[in-house]
């Protein structure tokens, strides 16, 4: 059989091959430039907001009043926290089983123990003696523009340092918030994950409660 | 020729169209393997529909446990009885015994003194991880070791100034036997509370006993002064560390499952490291 090459038509396919397999790699390379850059936008805006913190941590009249402390520095942890998909990952599966109510609930109260339990750390007898340490930062896959970045950091309180990784994401219309905190490497989220994992009997109106009881 | 040019369409849309899927993930992929549960997942019980939302973060979210190579595992804990038995008999010991002895210790003795004595012992432990760096296959770190033995036991006078770490930008990690054999890629084996010791595995209680061969203290002639080393060692480093396992038990739901997941968690991170 004799083929006859219709040369316009053979030029034209063989360009669209071309710009068909192009486009997506550049699309990849340039995905990933930008999840660079965000990262270290990402980086810039914790130091902003931990200064922030520690200046609340700091104000003699807020150490004078601990519950006007807890309360401001509560106020500030929903600013800088993403409550909602902290509390996804340290349900973990079990989060399926929330209705969307219970999801709010729930929410509502595992931010009072974060705040109770990750504000306290910055906080303490030598608020002064504190330094933090920005020692990098580390874009994770993007994933449907949704953009998140591993920063690490050092709390360093008078001899002693505590590696501690901030994991941070950035949603549409959102400012940079962080998701989980890996202290010495170990990630609240997944610590409360495993903690929710062994309470199969537990219904999710009693994990609220149980956490209602904990924070109040 | 139009066999060709089908074969080249089908060819070019599978090249064009699979990075794309791999990069925006599959929504139907979610990982069946539940940390620590042996049931599955009841069906969804709600009161309202699950958005459109909520079921695409979900399935983001639940890829998230795959990236990374982040091992969500939990840990086998065959002895969970004992363990628990442990975990009891150390949180008295604790919070009646150590706690007390820290804090008294911590107020007697001023922290430029404390520091040194924690200088001391651990530049002391140096052939532990001298030994595991060259074990690991990490010679540059090995070196820094010498080196930082080198000059903290001369100009740091006997390791009590750690001028290596301080002046010199060196970092001397962690390294422990333990460390070592998981670097090698043996698991954790189960979980085990040792008595006053704390959380540790099969594995990591192993390399307990191998490291202490090259423990300097072990050495030490009459076996009182030994043991009066090794608790001083000890007092010394809970004074920097009063609060943290009230902390913990603070923040946990089951202080338990708590302390044993951040222990696992804790040493695959050194490990990795």
């Amino acid at each position: 059989m004799r083929f006859r090459v219709n040369t316009p038509v053979t030029l034209a396919f063989v360009s669209c091959l071309f710009i068909f397999t192009m486009a997506p790699l550049s699309v990849l390379a340039n995905i990933e430039d930008d999840a660079k850059q965000k990262a270290v936008q990402a980086e810039s805006y914790l130091k902003k907001l931990v200064d922030e913190v520690l200046v609340i941590v700091r104000d003699p009249d807020l150490i004078a009043d601990p519950p006007a402390q807890e309360k401001t520095l509560y106020d500030k942890g929903l600013e800088i926290f993403d409550f909602k998909t902290f509390s996804m990952l340290a349900l973990g599966h079990k989060y399926r089983q929330f209705t969307p109510r219970q999801r709010a609930d729930f929410k509502t109260y595992f931010s009072k123990l974060i705040s109770q339990t990750y504000f306290p750390k910055l906080a303490g007898q030598d608020v002064n003696n504190i330094s933090i340490n920005y020692l990098s930062n580390r874009p994770l896959k993007p994933k449907k523009k949704i953009f998140r970045t591993d920063i690490f950091t050092e709390l360093v309180r008078g001899e002693t340092k505590i590696p501690i990784v901030y994991r941070m994401i950035l949603r549409d219309n959102d400012p940079w918030k962080i998701y989980d905190i890996k202290i010495e490497g170990v990630s609240m989220a997944a610590n409360y994950r495993e903690q929710y994992s062994q309470q199969v009997s537990l219904s999710p109106e009693d994990i609220i409660t149980q956490l209602k009881e904990k924070v109040e | 020729m139009r066999q060709l040019i089908a074969v080249l369409l089908v060819g070019c849309s599978l090249v064009c169209f699979s990075p794309v899927n791999g990069f925006t993930g599959d929504t139907e992929k979610i990982p069946t393997e539940m940390p620590g549960s042996e049931s599955t997942a009841p069906p969804a019980v709600t009161d309202e529909a699950l958005t459109e939302e909520d079921l695409s973060d979900d399935a983001d979210l639940f890829a998230e446990y795959d990236t990374e190579g982040e091992n969500t595992q939990t840990v086998a804990d065959p002895l969970y009885y004992f363990n628990y038995a442990m975990f009891s008999v150390n949180d008295v010991l604790y919070f009646y015994a150590l706690k007390p002895v820290a804090q008294g210790y911590k107020a007697v003795v001023p922290t430029v003194a404390r520091k040194g004595i924690s200088n001391f012992f651990n530049n002391l432990m140096f052939p532990i991880r001298f030994a595991n760096n060259i074990l690991q296959g990490k010679g540059d770190r090995a070196v820094n070791e010498v080196g930082a033995f080198v000059v903290n036991t001369t100009v740091g006078v006997l390791g009590f100034y750690d001028f290596a770490q301080r002046h010199m930008d060196m970092n001397l990690p962690d390294e422990d036997l333990g460390q070592t054999l998981g670097v090698y890629g043996i698991g954790d084996g189960f979980y085990l509370i040792l008595p006053l010791l704390g959380p540790s595995t099969l594995r990591d209680t192993v390399g307990r006993v191998g490291d202490s061969f090259a423990n300097p203290l072990n050495y030490v002639e009459p076996w009182e002064l030994a043991w009066g080393l090794e608790g001083l060692d000890q007092v010394n480093k809970i004074s920097f560390r009063i609060g943290d396992y009230e902390a913990l038990k603070e923040a946990s739901l089951d202080p338990y499952v708590a302390l044993r997941n951040a222990y696992i968690q804790n040493r695959k991170s050194l490990i990795k490291e």
